[in-house]
């Protein structure tokens, strides 16, 4: 993981550094690379890995905004924070997914639990899954996962590129899957939260309709309970 | 074989009234053929029934199933089935009691002769009247039903019940006596008229049951409007109280800068720091800022981040760009306001307390994601019942906040999920709701 700091002010800087470094720490967890920019040029022009951004908006040359954009095309994983002193609406101006808004001065219990919404969902993001077929052992993110599904003696995991005849039944992908981003909805379909469409009592569609899962109705309850926690973590 | 035959009819005619009024009045759970499957077998046993020709029975097993029907088929609650199902099964009484009165006028020797010509046009007028009374009904009826919210109906709706239920004791008691006995020409038209008045009280508490759910449901909208005009009114009392603040401010600015300047001269530095950062951080330093996009969300958010500002409770709110449009004025009101009246009730008096309001809109869905987090010290979930358990002062009005939440999440095909967090000591409300597409 690293984490990018861009802010023109070298004490907001200093003190991100000091919280982030401080929330590790808390949460006893070995701190990752830290890299800090005085201009979004800077940060446009470094090559490495960008995973979790603190960005100001109102810097001298190019904006906050333009940044964020323009990294979100490269990277649409990359979590970015804005961190501002501009006390209006920003999100109407905003043309990429902030995944939160933080005002200056920075309160640190609330920086806190931002952090950890951040690192979970970066987590959640990044959880590497094999699947081991009959021809090989393809790794995939979890996130690519659309569904497992048990047809007949096959089990097929759908992901967003193709399909996979995996070589192991349902007990075993259930136990291997994320419990938080992953749900049984019947005993042939395994779902992954983050590619649900829509929902309706007795059929879950995903990947925009592309696939449909059963949920048997005595899950349905459990189901939502488990779906309403997921959008909770990841809002 | 032909008296069958007749039933057969009889049962058809009466299948076809339930389904045309369950229809016209209720949201169906279920498809067009579940339900037309469902009403074919209660009906089946409806006319197995009938072979055995207790009048009893037919009566006590037409309710039976008219109330499985519209209760198991239909989304409306078990009360109000109830309700429905003993109206209908009182006209469909009273009506064939007064086309039985009528003929037995006119022709008194007309049932004793036990053809099965005499039933079917004692049926067919029947049935025909029953058709007419319903039909009426349908059309004079108010409104329909909400959807998924059961009925406007509450538990008082059992005494208007047993209204209809009484008559049809008192139409079985009829029977009786015209069974037993003959009739008089008189004692025939009273019991004729009887049997009208019986049917007219019937359809006159339709009508109030009616107009009762037609002026909860304006008294409901009126609250709503009040609660809104509540809103508007404290708004602007605090956008007056600012500018005033303000006036002031600019007002002793010369006074601040002058002790300011007596602090440089005298070279205390901290105490010039400390009076610089107390003058930033006065709250009328602070600008009414826009929260979101929706008027009258940002006048709601803006009243309760006033309120814990003077509370000390650090309040955040996220609201993503245009997911609030499609939702009326009327229930962004009652849902924020009671989200965030219980969330400022839980946080208060907690050191460090905050509440946090997220609204965003989960891509490539249709749902509107609305989260609300707030500290908590203790469970609200009661350890006996758990249901949440309220502190408020008015204990007449405890769980209305959450009703209405629960209507507006209802009414935007939503759901809604509660939980505490005993390591964060944080109350977790999750809330989606669907954008028509």
């Amino acid at each position: 993981m690293r984490i990018l700091i861009c802010d023109d002010d070298a004490l907001v800087v200093a003190q991100l550094q000091n919280y982030i470094k401080a929330y590790f720490e808390k949460a006893r967890l070995k701190c990752p690379r830290l890299a800090c920019f005085s201009s979004g040029e800077a940060l446009l022009e470094d090559k490495g890995d960008k995973d979790l951004l603190f960005l100001d908006i109102e810097m001298p040359g190019i904006n906050g905004i333009y940044v964020g954009n323009e990294l979100k095309k490269e990277n649409d994983k990359i979590i970015i924070f804005i961190v501002t002193s501009y006390s209006e609406y920003l999100d109407e101006a905003m043309r990429f997914h902030v995944f939160r808004y933080l005002s200056k001065p920075l309160d640190q219990q609330r920086f806190f639990r931002n952090m950890r919404d951040a690192v979970d969902l970066y987590h959640t993001m990044t959880v590497k899954i094999p699947v081991e077929t009959k021809t090989g052992i393809h790794t995939f993110l979890s996130s690519s996962i659309i569904s497992v599904e048990a047809q007949g003696r096959k089990v097929i995991v759908h992901t967003t590129s193709r399909d996979f005849e995996s070589v192991h039944n349902m007990h075993y992908w259930m136990t291997l899957l994320p419990q938080n981003c992953f749900f049984q909805t019947h005993r042939s379909f395994i779902v992954n939260f983050e590619h649900i469409s829509d929902f309706d009592h007795s059929l879950v569609h995903l990947a925009g309709n592309r696939f449909q899962a059963y949920l048997t109705k005595r899950k349905y309850s459990a189901f939502k309970e488990a779906y309403l926690l997921y959008l909770e973590s990841v809002r | 074989m032909k008296n069958t035959i007749c039933y057969f009819f009889i049962f058809l005619v009466e299948a076809i009234i339930l389904w045309k009024y369950a229809s016209h009045y209720f949201t169906p759970k279920y498809k067009t053929a579940i339900r037309a499957a469902v009403l074919c077998g209660l009906y089946s046993v409806l006319l197995a029934a009938a072979l055995f020709e207790s009048k009893w029975l037919n009566i006590i097993l037409y309710f039976a199933a008219d109330f499985l029907f519209l209760f198991t088929q239909y989304r409306l609650s078990w009360y109000s089935a109830f309700f429905h199902s003993s109206v209908l099964t009182t006209i469909m009484m009273t009506c064939e009691l007064m086309m039985y009165y009528i003929i037995m006028f006119f022709m008194p020797h007309y049932f004793s002769k036990n053809g099965i010509h005499n039933l079917t046009v004692f049926t067919i007028c029947s049935k025909l009247i029953f058709l007419t009374v319903v039909s009426i009904l349908l059309h004079l009826c108010f409104l329909k039903e909400q959807q998924g919210h059961g009925g406007r109906h509450d538990k008082a709706v059992f005494f208007l019940i047993l209204i209809p239920i009484t008559s049809v004791f008192v139409m079985l008691t009829f029977i009786k006596i015209s069974d037993s006995c003959i009739l008089s020409p008189a004692l025939n038209w009273m019991l004729t008229l009887s049997t009208v008045f019986l049917l007219a009280i019937n359809l006159l508490v339709f009508g109030v049951n009616q107009y009762n759910q037609k002026k909860n449901l304006e008294f409901t909208e009126m609250q709503l409007l009040l609660q809104k005009e509540a809103d508007l009114a404290q708004y602007y009392e605090m956008m007056l109280l600012q500018n005033e603040n303000q006036s002031i401010l600019i007002h002793d600015i010369k006074k601040h800068l002058q002790s300011l300047d007596i602090l440089n001269r005298k070279n205390e530095r901290d105490r010039i720091d400390a009076y610089i950062h107390q003058l930033m951080n006065s709250s009328t330093l602070k600008e009414v800022s826009r929260l979101c996009d929706n008027e009258m969300l940002n006048m709601i958010l803006s009243r309760y981040q006033r309120q814990c500002i003077d509370r000390h409770i650090a309040f955040h709110a996220d609201i993503r760009k245009g997911t609030m449009n499609f939702i009326a004025d009327s229930d962004i009101t009652s849902l924020f306001c009671n989200l965030l009246d219980n969330a400022i009730e839980a946080s208060g008096c907690i050191p460090d307390s905050f509440i946090e309001l997220n609204i965003s809109k989960r891509e490539k869905t249709p749902f509107i994601v609305i989260t609300v987090i707030n500290s908590s010290r203790k469970n609200p979930f009661s350890e006996q019942t758990h249901y949440l358990a309220s502190h408020k002062p008015d204990k007449s009005r405890h769980g209305f906040g959450l009703k209405s939440i629960r209507r507006t999440v209802s009414k935007y095909h939503g759901d809604m999920q509660m939980y505490y967090n005993s390591d964060s000591l944080t109350f977790h409300t999750i809330i989606t709701l669907k954008q028509p597409v």
